[in-house]
């Protein structure tokens, strides 16, 4: 008898023409969003190997962060945040700028242009959809009459219901599939994206999270549907949660996260780097004024030179330690404004879908990692010049080229599990509220 | 006959549940974004007052900063401003450089800011047209169309009093909105309730109702049009996000396409060999002439360095104001695109009207290029002399008949003497008027589709069956 009722429900949907609009909407947006992704991914793809190619790898070292091809469908930070970094023994900055370096601060952005992608099409587009398609699933059966017509047989009120879940289930898995299928498609025919078998995974992880997402909204819809006597009200209530939990949750997680963890200002920071160098300054100034007013005596010149390295150094290591707690803070408030904001499902698909694509602050934190264990290298390699010239030659002559430990499909799932669990929770909470709501429903 | 209709259509939306619902997230929102706004504009006037404090308490001929004031209307529509420099740095001969931007969370995703501007965009274009889909549609399907029909009343009177019920529907919860955002804003900054506070917020609402009657008319079209209320809703609701997300968003990739603005990594890639070039190059060339014997002393020599390094880091400015110009136009095309929806031309008619978004930053660079002048007549009457600088700094070691000298860019010249007349910079007032004059393009573009829209609902409901 279920089977009947699922099969019912998933032809009416397939036959109705909001499915059918909501199906081109969205197939339409994925494709044409996944194509234009694909163009910009190209561009920075080659601006990233021309820059590689002339990198400057000796006194000064740069390091150019590569596109992440799957930012193609959730692009998350990746474009966000800068490309390029540049440290020598006596600057080591904690974050990345854009190609122009000091200058690109200027390329931000007015208005709130959206980056319209895969995951936003999911997040914003088909939650809205699936509100759409199943907001009447009861209210309109019970306002028509036919509800009352339907339980008048022998059919039990709990399998209409796993027969109305199961049917919208069904609509819902076609829509993201055949979305999804086409981005993919796409992915993999065009040249200019280098698809893996690792990436692939990827995408498969983003397909169970954008169906667990959606599985929220359409058992929290079938919820309100079940409560509310009438349809239109049930409509009006659903898109006022809409727009509580995908615009204004996560706005006001933000707010609170800025309120509640407050930063240090620019001013401190800048106080917190000269006092932690105080107890060297002197001497660095005294060794650096002697070593730069040098001329002859080439064993006290090189000796000098090895001790404003050696202070030079510690002075960077010491200030960015200052700057990487500012950065590690920064962190932590977005975190922060993540946990505050956990009850929008929007949230939770949002950190996974980015973590997966891996477009996130982690990924970043590990590129800068990366930086981090570049210099010490840079560094071990740059005391040469002062101790053993034929090492550092033969060591610049061997210079590996620069990589970091992006985090692996396993760690990212294990990392994501909690936030995966609470979307699963929540469509649970509102199937079982749903499900005794309907039995106790008077249908009169 | 036709107030009757208005009287009890409006009646109707206030009596719901939806309209209460409406009321209650209005009420919340503008007071939350109050409460945010109020926040930002006393911890940005902090910091505002604390730095120009330092500026001028250390008055320099070397370098000096100029700073935005905080935007007093931003709680109408901040447009981007808070990721905006709000401090330049400004050395002789007009060399700007602008520090980082107010939003210091670099690592944070994007979320609008909660002003007026993204509540009515947003919260109010959609209820507008939950108010509005079922309007014909509805009416039609219950049967209800035909007894309207069948009285004496015209078809467009009929149109026209639905049309009018939504707007002064909405206008309710907007008022409610407002006044409450108003209570919590004077209480914190009762200085900032003025005769032009309430000129700006009269025309706010005035340019708010002109946005949701988009939406009204669209949804009254549509509702005329369709024969099923749920297809009207869904059509309109995917019109809906068309005009918010996809049109803004896909503006900024198409101005991309159709500029031929270089970016940031062609702009980039030109810096390291104008370096060479300009510079090095130039250097190189004096120290052969100085090894060729045509220089008698050092001077002589540094002051053609000097001369080459001026030249060069001349050059370079031009380049990095060529960047900046570039990334200016190129967000002047990606609004230019978006204004194909009115939810663009809303927000950035409301920016004018707030005096924010890339107008105010474009007018504070203009005030500081201005003061530029003044600030470089101050130093030539207290050292005598300009030295164009850049952000560069160059220096090399070399040798002059055998003796080490070292060359390096000229550096600017700190007046050690009074400075108590030192020039302060002080943006000149904008006055409400020319915020006006700012919007008129975009109020131009929100009455067009407002007529466009208008003349297609009432022809939708003239040739709409009633059967």
């Amino acid at each position: 008898m279920t089977g009947a009722i699922i099969k019912r429900e998933v032809l009416e949907y397939f036959k109705s023409s909001r499915f059918l609009i909501g199906l081109v909407f969205t197939v339409g947006l994925v494709v044409i969003s996944t194509l234009v992704n694909i163009g910009d991914y190209r561009q920075r793809q080659q601006d990233y190997l021309s820059a590689g190619e002339h990198a400057e790898r000796s006194f000064q070292v740069e390091i150019f962060r590569a596109p992440l091809v799957l930012s193609t469908l959730a692009q998350g930070m990746d474009k966000k945040l800068g490309s390029r970094i540049e440290f020598t023994y006596y600057n080591l900055p904690e974050k990345t700028s854009g190609y122009m370096g000091f200058a690109s601060q200027s390329d931000v952005r007015f208005f709130d242009f959206t980056s319209i992608d895969f995951a936003f099409t999911v997040r914003v587009v088909l939650s809205l959809i699936v509100i759409f398609l199943a907001y009447n699933a009861i209210a309109e059966e019970k306002e028509q009459g036919t509800l009352k017509l339907a339980l008048s047989n022998s059919v039990p009120r709990d399998k209409v219901l796993l027969g109305k879940f199961f049917g919208g289930m069904i609509v819902i898995f076609a829509a993201v599939t055949v979305s999804l299928l086409c981005a993919t498609l796409i992915l993999m025919i065009h040249p200019a994206v280098p698809v893996t078998a690792g990436l692939l995974g990827r995408i498969a992880l983003m397909y169970g999270v954008s169906l667990l997402y959606l599985i929220a909204f359409y058992t929290m819809t079938l919820f309100v549907s079940t409560v509310v006597r009438r349809s239109a009200t049930a409509l009006m209530i659903l898109l006022q949660v809409w727009i509580f939990l995908i615009v204004i949750v996560p706005n006001l997680g933000v707010i609170l996260s800025k309120k509640i963890m407050t930063l240090p200002s620019a001013e401190e920071i800048r106080q917190e780097e000269q006092s932690v160098f105080e107890p060297y300054r002197e001497e660095y100034e005294r060794i650096r004024t002697e070593y730069y007013s040098m001329h002859g005596n080439e064993e006290r010149y090189r000796e000098l030179g090895r001790k404003n390295f050696e202070l030079a150094a510690q002075k960077t290591e010491l200030e960015y330690q200052v700057r990487k707690r500012f950065a590690d803070k920064l962190s932590r408030q977005v975190r922060l404004a993540r946990d505050l904001s956990l009850i929008s499902p929007a949230v939770l698909f949002d950190a996974a879908m980015t973590r997966f694509a891996g477009t996130d602050i982690i990924e970043y934190e590990r590129f800068m990692d990366g930086v981090e264990r570049a210099y010490s290298r840079y560094r071990e390699v740059r005391e040469l010049l002062y101790t053993d010239r034929n090492r550092y030659r033969e060591e610049m002559n061997n210079q590996e080229p620069f990589t970091y430990a992006s985090p692996s499909v396993g760690e990212s799932v294990s990392a994501m599990l909690p936030q995966l669990l609470i979307l699963f929770l929540f469509s649970v909470v509102f199937f079982v509220l749903g499900f005794v709501t309907f039995l106790r429903k008077d249908i009169r | 006959m036709i107030k009757t209709i208005i009287t009890r259509e409006f009646l109707e939306h206030i009596h719901s549940l939806q309209f209460f619902v409406l009321m209650i997230i209005s009420i919340i929102l503008f007071a939350v974004g109050a409460w945010v706004a109020v926040d930002s504009f006393q911890e940005q006037t902090d910091m505002y007052n604390k730095q120009v404090t330092e500026t001028y308490n250390n008055p320099s001929t070397v370098m000096t900063a100029c700073h935005r004031a905080p935007g007093l209307f931003s709680f109408i529509a901040d447009g981007g401003l808070r990721t905006q420099p709000f401090q330049v740095r400004l050395r002789p001969r007009g060399s700007m450089s602008p520090d980082s931007s107010g939003e210091r969370n670099y690592k944070m995703m994007d979320v609008p800011n909660l002003d007026w501007a993204f509540i009515v965009k947003i919260v109010f274009s959609l209820f507008a047209l939950l108010l509005a889909y079922r309007s014909i549609s509805g009416e039609k399907e219950q049967g209800t169309l035909r007894l309207i029909m069948s009285n004496s009343l015209g078809r467009a009177r009929i149109i026209a009093a639905k049309y009018a019920s939504i707007l002064f529907a909405l206008l309710v919860p907007l008022a409610a909105g407002m006044l409450v955002s108003l209570i919590i804003i004077t209480l914190y900054m009762p200085a900032l309730f003025s005769p032009v506070l309430v000129a700006r917020l009269l025309i706010f609402v005035l340019l708010s109702s002109g946005y949701f009657s988009i939406f009204i008319l669209l949804g009254l079209t549509l509702s005329a049009l369709i024969t099923k209320s749920s297809v009207v809703l869904l059509t309109l609701l995917s019109c809906w996000l068309c005009f918010t997300s996809i049109v803004p968003g896909m503006a900024a990739i198409v101005s991309g396409y159709i500029s031929s603005i270089p970016g940031e990594f062609e702009m980039a890639q030109k810096t390291g060999p104008m370096i060479q070039k300009d510079i090095w190059d130039r250097i190189q060339d004096i120290l052969s002439r100085s090894e060729k014997g045509e220089f008698t002393t050092k001077e002589e020599i540094l002051a053609e360095t000097d001369k080459a390094f001026m030249a060069g880091q001349e050059l370079l400015r031009n380049h990095f104001s060529e960047y900046r110009n570039a990334v200016r136009e190129r967000n002047r095309m990606t609004r230019l695109v978006s204004r194909i929806s009115p939810v663009s031309l809303f927000q950035f008619a409301a920016e004018s009207l707030a005096d924010s978004g890339p107008l105010r930053q474009d007018r504070f660079m203009q005030e500081i290029q201005r003061y530029s002048a003044v600030y470089d007549d101050y130093i030539l009457r207290k050292t005598g002399k300009l030295i164009t600088t850049s952000v560069y700094s160059f220096g090399m070691s070399t040798e002059f008949k055998g003796e080490p000298f070292t060359i390096e860019s000229p550096r600017a010249e700190e007046y050690t003497g009074d400075k108590s007349d030192f020039p302060r910079f002080r943006e000149r007032p904008q006055v409400l008027l020319a915020d006006i004059r700012n919007a008129l393009l975009d109020i131009a573009g929100l009455l067009i589709w407002n007529l466009l829209l208008a003349g297609c609902a009432f022809i939708a409901m003239l040739r709409c069956d009633v059967r």
